[in-house]
């Protein structure tokens, strides 16, 4: 049987435990300035707060709320002590992020009894342990218990037994299922499809008219309650990326490219020092209006260094050709991944060979010795403000000094 | 003693989004000043010149005028490092965020030369010159982007051997900017070029210190390093502050207009300033940066050079704007223009013309009416010759008979009407002598002025009218008329919440709340509105957004071309007015209409009239349906002669006094007739009853602010009801007020008493009457009017009631001619409506003319027994067309229907309506899908809708289909099918939007280069002449329907889809699926109110229909709601203290629930004055979870406690019109607005919860009049700028899915300025 365990409002649950005297107000975790909302109580999502909304927003439509700066690093300990509870239960734990994960529970039910029981261990150790709640579902699936700990928040715990599954998804509306969005959704109210038994009793033919050979043939399979994906304990990398949301929306190409530099050196840290190369560069542009495109391209060959990856970052970015786009965040991510020892550097003719990635090693042990950053690119320095001197109105400060939110 | 200074480069708000002063404040800061003259150098366009010029005239500046001018690359500075020379970026396509807006082009500054006897530069050539430069400059290369080039501004430095122009050269001139980059061999090939192209004397150097940062533009080394270059070659040097802002403190408004012009967040990258020091300078603080610069360069004496040399030039510069610029002179066109012969007298051929047609215009007029005709005509036109203006009368005359001959419905507006001089051109319809209209309201000797006449032609031809106007009279004598779109509140939080960088959809939000105000008014308006208070704007983090939101208060934002005005004049035009191009092509003075009247030129208001476009197609609809039947089916007498044969109807000829049209006027079932449609003049004709032409005149005059005010609806009400005696304030005042029983309703009736009362004439009447205007104006006009009414045996007492009700009327009243004109169309609308009601409400439909949905109209028709034919392929047209349809009753001799059009599917091109109608007809799904090559969301649309049901053999509305039918789902497989079919065989997804043809203009000079310069679609080639399309059958496409076996679309499916497709409920009101709660809650539905007891209190549902918010007696403001509910349509009040918690709900919902009190007065006479609202599918929701209690529950929290409500009239007042105290009173209509007056309780705010009198703003008119700031400023009704504000909402993606349940997909209601919302 599968878990899926999911905290309530975890940043917020988090928070109160340090803060009990706030419990039963509207409570929103989010950044200063002009960020978006990482999460609410359930008090504050009753007038309309959400997680991902701007905090401008959020601020005017719960003026009430107690807002409070995130401290990730005692989500992470938080979220840790959380999954070593998970793995004390069954080695079968894939996180999904920092508050949920899916268990299967197959093996501890000799051990620990029925999963009902086991879920509730877990609840009320998590619970006792950590302090917070979570909320739980179970099923034969992961996708029908992903859907069973949502019905089951907050603070609550559901099984869908593997008879019922069939009786128990049928009753949902399309969009609840896995990878129906707007647009699916929309084609499928069209023809009148409301609830998964809508689907589940549609013949695959007409399905795939309407939704295409691939989506149509998996809706119907999920209809069914068919999901063959197993719990995968062992999260294998399959990129390495990092991306920085800005304090203020920038059009200004060269804090883009800055950016990018300080982005491609964090990638290539984490690739050196996990013993990976990677082949493909993704770039990740998230406009002002949170819409987001991404750009790739291949190398030749895969790298660990930093200089390669920036370079075609920066060339994914030229070319985009944005000229007075402003942007919210910007991410490199690095694919194909494979293991550095596995890869070979061809030589070009006339190539120095203690190259950039020597130099760039040379850094990674700096920075062992010294704590991180200790050498960086000359751009990436901080230096005094880049507005014309002398003026007294500059408003490149003024805006990110926080005036505006 | 310190010298005068001239600013030769300063910049205003014309300057869009560059400037941040107006005119009037740089002129007031230069005479603060102590300055004796100012330049104006706008940008690419002289759009505040003549305000600018009248400006200096009042206050005794003399002005100079230029324009800053964005100027082509030579190529000479091509190399130099881009910090000095920062170059267009080079055009590719971004992904996204657009391209960059505002290149930083070199510029130079133009200024025009003065007449002067010495050059010979003659009167007015200099402005001449300048005007032509800068038309050139607007139309060459890409419309809005006006980019000059050294040689076209060399060749209209020239004229005649003399210099006209000045050209300057500053620090953001290619000069300038070689001398940033310290490359003096650069700088010195740039100053040849221009000197080698440009006259003697017409060159100079414009030094600017801004005392920025060394390197920087404008810095003191930088000035210096232009002065020494300057010196070196022998060019004179003048020195300049580059002015964009009157005061130091404007220096944050340009920086947030430099954002806003770029399209760009505010960063110092982005800003054209270094420093705040490009204000209006005092002549001694010009003089200290003359000597900065001079120090910098070391040479202490350049200082005094400079500045004299700036005077010098000053003086070449300085205009006379009467004499250069021609103001108040007359320019109509040449007499040979108008088909006079050489020194054939214009006055004589006027009135040949005018006597030629009394016997047509009066046929069979006794000679007693004859002579009274002639006479009235021979003083009309001795006026006309008084004033030299029988050329403005032709030049009219021709553009009507012009538009006449296109076939186009053409009717004056305005006060033209009282002339019957326009009435015998056939310039206006009504007849001014039979109802009593005067010249002296439009034209008398005692004002040098054009007057003003306003023409009405169909809106869906007013492009076409404009093309023949220009190609008739030539496009070096007609021009359209721009106007300044300014900064409200709504655009300055939209562009300064850019500019800071806010999320989007947060500024969207935030500007949405705001009703259509002032931005100065954005603080006052959140302190005042309950409803902007609740959604958070109150918060101190978004000071800063709104501080920055009054600073644009005003600003022109962007220019467009005025609904209506078109300059007529002579072949001098062009040097009279800069000309650029509108989005459509047409030329368009950079002047507005207040502008080119003051410069004398004729302006003719050629005004779109959707009625117009609208009655035009009911009578084409009657011929082509009736035809010869039409008399029989339009219950027409035998006598009439307005109808020919062939069921051709000349409405013109129709007279005015149907029976049958009054008739229903009275019954108030005048939904989409002209100006009698709005819940308030329901009201008011319920209760007035119009049996004449001339009642319907007062109706319209009384429906108005002006006898709101003067309370004048209630007194004339009970006279004319016979239950008072009229008063006539003086015996001899009698026959002017008798028609409309003792109330003074007309301006006429205004001149009238005052010549009766004061023995003057009718125009110095009219003097006096304008004079009234200004709390000055009406002081003076009353010792005069006492002492000349006194001299001519008016007693004291009634000499002080005259005055007193005059002095209420104010300039509130309304011109009887305009009303008689405005009459004409309500009359022709209403008598269309009686006689023909499905061409007519096809027509409405068609052309969209009224304030309300077109759903309301729909259900108008349904209710006139007129049936709603659904989308049908094959049927269906680019417009609603009226059907015969069986007969339901065998009374009903002419069952007719409407189609609906195919022109309303969301998303549909004019092109693709076009290929659909001329490839009818088809046989299958699949056929139309090859034929007619729609895109495939469209085609999912028409399917959705039922346009296929009985092309693919559906039939109607079985709840479930018989097993193995064909339902509408499985047309959309088909479809799906179908299009991966085309895509596999053509390799590409179909594209969204039809091909289209370029219109073959006639075009000349200007006009071509204009017309170039459009930027609208082309105009799609008419159904009749799209090639038809055979089909190619291959055999393998799927052209078969297959049954999925997929269920039929439900009822409420389908209505979902119809609004979300149409905009329209077709198949059942969206009511109807509320059904069980509504009668649950028990509801009154709109055809029971009149049942239900006075002083009940009521719950009434319905879809919202229009919100207003009209202006009132007290000052307060009122929210009007009209909710449809299949059975009528139901008016509700919201007085202040149902606002605080529901004018959210109000102006943001869709389908509503109210609860109210009834109030009745008189037989139709109802309101309604709520005390709740709530959205209805909320209420829904909670039935569902928790029953009736729960929605109970819900209506009854809120409920403000009995002791807590205001004092309202309403249980002892009585009926309104009974006699005694009336309330204030709301315009036309029974609905008080909740004060007495003289018993205004401070309490009453107080115990409403609102914040209380001191923060309250009234505007108060000079008569007295106070109105609410959020009140509508014009009448409900037709918006004169054509727009539709269908516009689907941006919404964030997580509302979406919450909005999608409660609102229709496209806005379905009349929401009036002052509401917020949607």
């Amino acid at each position: 049987m599968v878990l899926h365990v999911d905290m309530d409002a975890f940043y917020v649950s988090v928070e109160l435990i340090d803060r009990p005297e706030l419990r039963g107000q509207s409570v929103i975790v989010g950044g200063g300035g002009r960020s978006v909302v990482l999460s609410a109580s359930y008090e504050a999502r009753r007038v309309g707060v959400h997680s991902a909304m701007p905090m401008g927003r959020a601020r005017r439509l719960c003026p009430q709320a107690v807002v409070i700066e995130p401290d990730h690093h005692r989500y992470a300990e938080v979220s840790h002590g959380v999954m070593e509870i998970f793995r004390s239960i069954t080695p079968l734990v894939e996180p999904l992020s920092v508050d949920e994960a899916f268990l299967d529970v197959s093996g501890a039910v000799r051990r620990l009894g029925p999963p009902t029981r086991i879920a509730q261990l877990i609840r009320d150790r998590v619970a006792d342990e950590q302090r917070i709640n979570g909320s739980i579902g179970i099923a034969a699936t992961k996708f029908v218990a992903k859907l069973a700990s949502s019905q089951a928040k907050p603070d609550g715990l559901l099984v869908v037994p593997r008879d019922r599954t069939i009786l128990f998804l049928h009753a949902l509306p399309v969009g609840a299922l896995w990878g129906v969005g707007d647009r699916t959704e929309d084609a499928l109210r069209r023809i009148g499809l409301m609830t998964v038994a809508d689907i589940a009793y549609t013949p695959v033919a007409t399905l795939r008219r309407a939704l295409g050979e691939a989506s149509g043939t998996h809706l119907h399979e999920l209809a069914w309650g068919r999901d063959p994906r197993s719990v995968v304990p062992e999260h294998v990398e399959k990129s390495i990326g990092a991306e920085e949301t800005f304090r203020t929306d920038v059009d200004d190409p060269q804090v883009v490219r800055r950016e990018l530099l300080r982005l491609s050196e964090r990638v290539a840290a984490r690739l050196r020092s996990a013993g990976l190369l990677g082949r493909t560069v993704i770039i990740k542009i998230r406009f002002a209006d949170f819409t987001t495109i991404t750009r790739s391209r291949t190398l030749s060959e895969p790298t660990d260094v930093a200089r390669a990856i920036h370079a075609t970052a920066l060339e994914l970015y030229t070319r985009l050709g944005l000229e007075r786009a402003r942007l919210r965040l910007v991410g490199v991510r690095l694919e194909g991944l494979i293991e550095a020892s596995a890869g070979h550097h061809q030589m070009v003719l006339g190539e120095r060979p203690q190259g950039w990635r020597e130099a760039e090693q040379a850094v990674d042990r700096a920075g062992a010795r010294f704590g991180a950053g200790a050498v960086r690119p000359a751009s990436l320095v901080a230096g005094p403000g880049n507005g014309p001197s002398g003026d007294p109105h500059s408003w490149g400060g003024a805006v990110s000094r926080g005036l505006v939110s | 003693m310190t010298r005068s200074f001239t600013h030769l480069h300063v910049a205003s708000g014309y300057s869009l989004r560059y400037g941040a002063s107006t005119p009037a404040q740089l002129v007031e800061a230069a005479l603060a000043q102590g300055m004796d003259s100012l330049a104006l150098t706008d940008r690419d366009g002289l759009y505040g010149a003549v305000k600018f010029a009248l400006g200096c005239i009042g206050s005794g500046v003399a002005p100079l005028l230029g324009v800053d001018l964005a100027v082509e690359p030579t190529g000479l500075t091509a190399g130099l490092p881009s910090w000095a020379v920062p170059s267009p970026p080079a055009h590719r396509t971004p992904v996204r965020g657009g391209s960059v807006v505002d290149p930083r082009h070199q510029r130079v500054t133009v200024l025009a030369l003065a007449a002067d006897s010495r050059t010979g530069l003659g009167r007015g050539q200099g402005w001449g010159q300048l005007c032509r430069l800068v038309t050139a400059t607007q139309l060459r290369g890409e419309r809005g982007r006006p980019v000059s080039t050294i040689d076209l501004v060399a060749e209209h430095a020239l004229t005649q051997d003399a210099p006209a122009l000045v050209v300057l050269l500053g620090p953001g001139s290619e000069f300038g900017r070689a001398a940033l980059a310290k490359r003096p061999d650069v700088a010195r090939a740039v100053l040849r070029r221009w000197r080698g192209l440009l006259p003697d004397g017409a060159l100079a150097i414009e030094i600017v210190c801004h005392r920025g940062p060394e390197g920087s533009v404008a810095s003191c080394g930088h000035a210096a390093r232009m002065l020494g270059l300057a010196q070196e070659a022998g060019v004179p040097a003048v020195l300049s502050n580059a002015v964009r802002h009157a005061g130091r403190d404007g220096a944050v408004t340009v920086d947030v207009l430099d954002a806003a012009r770029r399209l760009v967040a505010l960063d110092s990258r982005h800003l054209d300033r270094t420093t705040a020091e490009g204000y209006l300078a005092s002549p001694v603080e010009m003089r200290d940066r003359a000597i900065e610069v001079a120090q910098a360069m070391g040479s202490p004496d350049a200082a005094r050079r400079l500045l004299d040399q700036t005077e010098a030039l000053a003086d070449r510069c300085r205009l006379d704007p009467r004499r250069e610029l021609g103001l108040w002179m007359s320019h109509l066109p040449e007499p040979h223009v108008l088909g006079l012969a050489e020194g054939q007298d214009a006055s004589l051929e006027l009135r040949r013309r005018c006597e030629q047609q009394i016997f047509t215009r009066y046929p069979g007029a006794g000679s007693g009416h004859e002579l009274e005709i002639r006479k009235r005509l021979d003083d009309e036109l001795e006026t006309i010759k008084l004033l030299s203006i029988p050329t403005y009368f032709l030049t009219v005359a021709k553009v009507c008979d012009l538009i006449r001959a296109l076939g186009v419905r053409v009717a004056a507006r305005g006060s033209g009407a009282g002339s019957l001089v326009n009435h015998l051109l056939g310039i206006s319809g009504v007849d001014p002598l039979r109802y009593g209209l005067l010249m002296e309201r439009f034209v008398t000797p005692l004002r040098a002025q054009l007057p003003d006449i306003d023409i009405d032609v169909e809106s869906d031809r007013r492009t076409e009218v404009y093309e023949k106007v220009l190609g008739e009279f030539g496009a070096d004598r007609v021009t359209c008329v721009s106007m300044m779109d300014t900064y409200r509140v709504r655009h300055a939080v939209r562009d300064v919440g850019a500019a800071l960088g806010l999320p989007p959809a947060e500024t969207d939000a935030i500007a949405k709340s705001f009703p259509h105000i002032r931005a100065r008014d954005v603080r006052q308006a959140i302190a005042e509105l309950p409803e902007l208070r609740a959604s958070g704007l109150a918060e101190p983090q978004l000071d800063l957004l709104f501080e920055l939101v009054e600073r644009l208060d005003g600003l022109p934002r962007h220019v467009a071309l005025h609904p209506c005005g078109v300059v007529i004049s002579d072949s001098s035009l062009l040097n009279r007015t800069p000309v650029e191009a509108s989005w459509m092509g047409f030329p368009m003075s950079q002047f507005d209409k207040d502008d080119v009247e003051a410069m004398g030129l004729l302006k003719l208001d050629i005004l779109g009239l959707r009625m117009q476009s609208a009655m035009s197609y009911a009578i084409k609809e009657i011929a082509r349906v009736d035809g010869p039947e039409a008399k029989r089916a339009g219950r027409h007498q035998d006598s009439q002669r307005y109808l020919d044969a062939g069921g051709q109807i000349d409405l013109d000829a129709v007279p005015l006094d149907d029976e049958a049209t009054f008739k229903l006027i009275q019954t108030t079932h005048t939904l989409g007739c002209f100006q009698i449609e709005s819940p308030g003049q329901r009201e008011l004709i319920g209760k007035f009853g119009p049996e004449n032409f001339l009642d319907l005149i007062i109706d319209i005059s009384l429906f108005r602010p002006g006898p709101v005010k003067s309370d004048m609806i209630a007194p004339f009400l009970r006279v004319r009801k016979g239950r008072a005696e009229p008063e006539y304030l003086h015996p001899r005042l009698e026959s002017v007020l008798a028609s409309t029983c003792g109330v003074v309703v007309f301006h006429e009736q205004v001149l009238e008493i005052v010549e009766i009362t004061t023995g003057c004439s009718l125009a110095q009447a009219d003097e006096v009457r304008r004079a009234m205007g200004s709390q000055a104006g009406q002081e003076e006009a009353g010792t005069w009017f006492r002492e000349q009414a006194l001299a001519r045996d008016f007693d004291e007492a009634s000499v002080g009631r005259i005055w007193q009700v005059l002095k209420a009327f104010a300039s509130f009243g309304f011109c009887k001619a305009h009303a008689a004109a405005f009459a004409l169309p309500t009359y022709q609308s209403a008598w269309l409506k009686t006689h023909h009601p499905a061409a007519f409400l096809a027509g409405v439909l068609t052309h969209d003319p009224g304030m309300y949905p077109k759903r309301l109209i729909l259900d108008d028709a349904r209710n006139l027994g007129i049936s709603v034919l659904p989308l049908d392929v094959n049927r269906s047209d680019g417009f609603y067309r009226v059907e015969r349809v069986e007969s339901v009753e065998p009374v009903d001799d002419y069952p007719y229907g409407i189609r609906l059009s195919l022109a309303e599917v969301k998303g549909v091109s004019e092109a693709e309506v076009a290929r659909m109608v001329a490839n009818r007809p088809y046989h299958s799904l699949a056929d139309f899908w090859h034929r007619a090559r729609v895109s495939r969301a469209v085609a999912e649309r028409l399917v959705l809708t039922g346009a296929f049901d009985s092309v693919s053999g559906l039939t109607g509305t079985l709840p479930v289909p018989a097993r193995g039918r064909i339902t509408r789902r499985d047309l959309l497989l088909q479809l799906a099918d179908l299009e991966r079919w085309t895509r596999s065989t053509e390799g590409r997804p179909r594209p969204g939007r039809g091909q289209s043809l370029s219109p073959g203009r006639v075009a000349d000079g200007v006009r071509q280069a204009a017309a170039r310069q459009s930027q609208a679609a082309r105009v799609t080639v008419p159904a009749e002449l799209q090639p038809v399309q055979l089909t190619l059958d291959l055999g393998d496409d799927p052209d078969q329907t297959i049954r999925s076996g997929l269920p039929e679309m439900t009822d409420a499916e389908r209505v979902r889809a119809e609004l979300e497709i149409l905009g329209l409920d077709v198949s059942r009101h969206v009511l109807d699926f509320y059904a069980p709660l509504l009668e649950a809650l028990e509801i009154t539905r709109a055809r029971e109110v009149h049942n239900r007891r006075n002083r009940a209190e009521i719950l009434v549902a319905g879809v919202k229909v229009a919100t207003q918010t009209p202006p009132i007696r007290t000052g307060r403001r009122v929210v009007f709601l009209t909710l449809d509910d299949s059975t009528g349509p139901i008016d509700a009040t919201f007085f202040e203290d149902a606002q605080g918690s529901y004018a959210g709900t109000v102006f943001h919902s869709w389908l509503l629930v109210v609860r109210g009190v009834l109030r009745k007065t008189g037989a139709r006479g109802i309101s309604l004055r709520a005390t709740g609202a709530w959205e209805l599918p909320s209420l829904w929701d909670v039935w569902a979870e928790s029953g009736l209690a729960g929605v109970q529950g819900i209506l009854l929290t809120g409920r403000p406690a009995p002791a807590s409500r205001p004092r309202v009239a309403g249980p002892d007042t009585g009926p309104a019109d009974a006699g005694g105290a009336a309330p204030g009173r709301v315009i036309g209509a029974n609905r008080d607005d909740g004060a007495w007056p003289g018993q205004d309780h401070p309490d009453w705010e107080a115990a409403t919860g609102l914040p209380s009198g001191d923060r309250r703003r009234v505007l108060v008119h000079v008569s007295g009049y106070r109105q609410s700031p959020y009140a509508d400023l014009k009448p409900p009704g037709e918006d004169t700028r054509q727009t539709r504000s269908m516009l689907a909402a941006e919404e964030t993606a997580d509302r979406v899915q919450e909005r999608r349940r409660r609102e229709p997909a496209r806005k379905l209601w009349h929401a009036s300025p002052g509401s917020a919302g949607r």
